[in-house]
């Protein structure tokens, strides 16, 4: 390898790195948090049985798994300014994500729900629950942990598909690199550079994952008794 | 004390439940049983609600003070009252798995009737202990035996103090050594006085531990009566042969 290709990596490397930080990371997370409420009410209303509702977040999940990310961040960029609606760069960008990450995060969502038996329900009603707190007290606990490795794994995708946010000029990792390899006429390396730091990203993320399924233990409503009989389980959690 | 009157349910064409009245008195153990599928749990379902009734009527109490509840449309506010007087003892449990077993005991009164978790940590603890079961109030059900889980679901019953419990084969989703303990705490309510109407197939249960026994065939009373006539002098050619193959 050349002395001046070493040179431009390593001057390069914070210069993809730090829009990295700054801008890649929060947009995922910003992403994420949209799609996780909005996903997690479509997939309520869709088990709720909500009529009407229940058709529209059908047609919903239809649509957007139905249609290129891509073409939805540029409908949202592009598109919605010549009906009047401006949206600057980054928050079309998490719009976009958030709301195409919600309908698979739905998906997510009610398969663990379903995967709930309905008797733990119906025991709940018997000991007087009403449906919201049968929901909340106990089936969504263990639909969330059940969800918990696929939605770390949609986030993870979530990283990587931030990219085509740099094609509505928003400037975060990959579109940095793009412009050091425009400069510098070395888009091998530069690329590849690229790729190196979203696979520390995502490898942070998944040790992050490892650590909190670890973490994930159920909260009952006796944590304090828990020592009189003998166990000794953290309870910490949801 | 409870009152079911014509009750009748179908799953599509399939009549399950054809004109069902049973009575139960304060302080009766009543054992329902007859062959798989003549709907002895549709029956209890019915009754508490769980499933829609196609028609039928459930009177709690007696006199000025009886409550009628239509079991084809109640509100949910009468459908929560109603329920407030039942504990139910599912076949295969049903405890909730996010919570250990104190928790499962707890949740009813804290989060149903609000108590304050104190107060109703002390009554859990106090059921487990009756269902001999102190050992093991920090344990998921996931870490409990059958028999174990089943007795955690019946001391999360008996906590909210219902006027009557519903068992809908308690023991028959366990392994036979499992089931004796079982079988002995819910003889122990009997023996105690706690109205209960008890779907099973444990004869030598129901001989042992109820009052009265019904037996339903094709969704239809056959024949009820005291435990003694049943099972020494029934008056049904149904009875008998179900009897005879089921001792
Ligand atoms: N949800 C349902 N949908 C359709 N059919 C049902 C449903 N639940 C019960 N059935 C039918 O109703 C009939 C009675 O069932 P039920 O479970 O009440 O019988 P059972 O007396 O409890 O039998 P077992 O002793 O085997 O538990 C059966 O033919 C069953 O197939
Ligand atoms: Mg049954």
């Amino acid at each position: 390898m050349s002395e001046r290709l070493v040179g431009i990596l390593l001057s390069s490397f914070t210069k993809i790195l730090i829009p990295g930080i700054r801008v890649t990371i929060p947009l995922t997370i910003l992403s994420f948090l949209v799609s996780l409420v909005l996903g997690l009410l479509l997939a309520l209303v869709q088990v709720t049985k909500i009529r009407g509702l229940r058709q529209i977040a059908f047609i919903y999940i239809w649509i957007f798994r139905g249609t290129p990310l891509i073409v939805q961040l540029f409908i949202i960029f592009f598109g919605l300014p010549s009906l009047g609606i401006m949206i600057d760069a980054f928050p079309a960008a998490v719009l976009a994500f958030g709301l195409n990450l919600a309908a698979y995060n739905a998906e997510v969502f009610r398969s663990a729900i379903d995967a709930i038996p309905v008797g733990q329900t119906e025991a709940a009603y018997m000991v007087g629950l009403s449906y919201p707190q049968a929901l909340f007290h106990i089936v969504l606990p263990q639909a969330f942990k059940i969800a918990f490795p696929s939605l770390f794994n949609n986030l993870i995708s979530l990283l990587k598909d931030t990219s085509l946010a740099s094609s509505i000029t928003v400037v975060e990792l990959f579109t940095s690199a793009q412009q050091i390899a425009a400069r510098t006429y070395e888009p091998f390396a530069l690329y590849c550079e690229a790729a190196l730091i979203y696979l520390i990203f995502s490898t942070l993320l998944t040790w992050l994952q490892t650590y909190l399924e670890g973490k994930l233990v159920w909260k009952s409503h006796d944590d304090k008794e828990i020592n009189i009989s003998g166990r000794t389980k953290s309870m910490v959690g949801i | 004390m409870l009152t079911v009157e014509n009750l009748y349910k179908s799953f599509g064409d399939n009549k399950v439940l054809d004109g069902i009245n049973v009575h139960v008195d304060k302080g009766e153990a009543v054992a329902v049983i007859g062959p798989s599928g003549s709907g002895k749990t549709t029956m209890l379902r019915c009754i508490s609600y769980l499933e829609k009734a196609d028609s039928g009527h459930l009177i709690f109490g007696k006199g000025d003070g009886a409550e009628n509840y239509d079991l084809h449309k109640a509100s949910s506010a009468e459908v929560k009252k109603l329920r407030r007087h039942m504990g139910f003892v599912f076949q295969s449990f049903n405890l909730f798995a996010n919570k250990t077993a104190l928790g499962n005991v707890m949740e009813g009164l804290v989060t149903g009737r609000h108590m304050n978790k104190a107060e109703a940590a002390d009554i859990s603890q106090a059921m487990l202990e009756k269902v001999g079961l102190s050992e093991r109030m920090g344990f998921y059900p996931g870490e409990l035996s059958g028999g174990q889980q089943q007795r955690v679901a019946i001391a999360r019953a008996l906590a909210l103090e219902p006027d009557i419990m519903l068992f809908d084969e308690p023991t028959s989703a366990l392994d036979p050594e499992l089931t004796r303990e079982v079988l002995d705490t819910i003889l122990g309510l009997a023996k105690e006085g706690t109205t209960m109407l008890v779907v099973t197939h444990e004869m030598s249960f129901a001989k042992e531990a109820a009052n009265r026994i019904i037996f339903m065939e094709e969704g239809k009373v056959i024949e009820e009566g005291l435990t003694s006539q049943i099972f020494e002098d029934p008056r049904e050619e149904r009875t008998r042969e179900f009897l005879k193959l089921n001792s």
